[in-house]
């Protein structure tokens, strides 16, 4: 396993609790909560920057312990690593489509969507893309094979 | 135009000289084990200078290392 592989390993795992805690706190309060409860809004924005944190904290500490150990990110790891924004880029398109057609098909009678989704179609779209950061970087080095 | 197909003897000039590991050919071109692994089991084509490199680590020509194969 490369160090970025180990990275992107350590990643995977802060995207997931980070999704998982996000998700929970939706299905605990109710989205429509999010309107309503000033607190449940509040805790919903600091588990997203916690999020964000933790993961920045984690490339910055990784990247320390790359540079003193004196890692090497070869050619052949640039070359895979430069697969990686399109996987990105094809996860966020593939939540924003399914964002869409679920809202579509589930408001289309009253003709406009609660105010908490914008939120949460932002949320998603920036978690989605930073654990495909970490997923896109596993799936190229298992492509790579 | 023919299919194009390089192979290498890296694994060979490996064990010719001294059984010289996976890890210290990565430490000595500048590159991965993985990377050297990828190359020995034919999965990677190295850059002009990773091969050079190679080649040099070996004290031999690149086309020694390195043979280009095409069926046409």
């Amino acid at each position: 396993m490369t160090p970025q592989q180990r990275r992107a390993w350590y990643g995977l795992a802060i995207g997931i609790v980070w999704t998982l805690s996000i998700v929970a706190l939706f299905v605990i309060k109710g989205a429509t909560a999010f309107d309503k409860d000033t607190g449940m809004r509040v805790t919903a924005y600091a588990l997203f920057l916690a999020g964000i944190l933790a993961y920045v904290a984690m490339m910055y500490v990784t990247g320390w312990k790359m540079a003193r150990d004196g890692a090497i990110q070869d050619e052949r790891d640039r070359l895979i690593l430069r697969r990686v924004p399109v996987y990105q880029m094809f996860a966020v398109i593939l939540t924003l489509a399914v964002w869409m057609v679920v809202l579509t098909e589930t408001y289309s009678d009253e003709g406009q969507i609660p105010i908490v989704f914008p939120n949460l179609i932002f949320f998603s779209a920036i978690v989605v893309n930073i654990v495909f950061a970490s997923a896109g970087t596993l799936i190229a080095y298992w492509r790579a094979r | 135009m023919g299919t194009d197909e390089v192979k290498n003897r890296i694994r060979r000039l490996r064990f010719d000289l001294g059984e010289m590991t996976q890890e210290e050919l990565a430490r000595r071109v500048g590159c991965t084990r993985q990377t050297i692994i990828a190359l020995e089991q034919g999965k990677y084509l190295p850059s002009v200078a990773l091969a050079f490199r190679i080649a040099r680590t070996f004290g031999v020509k690149v086309e020694d290392v390195f043979q280009y194969e095409n069926d046409k």
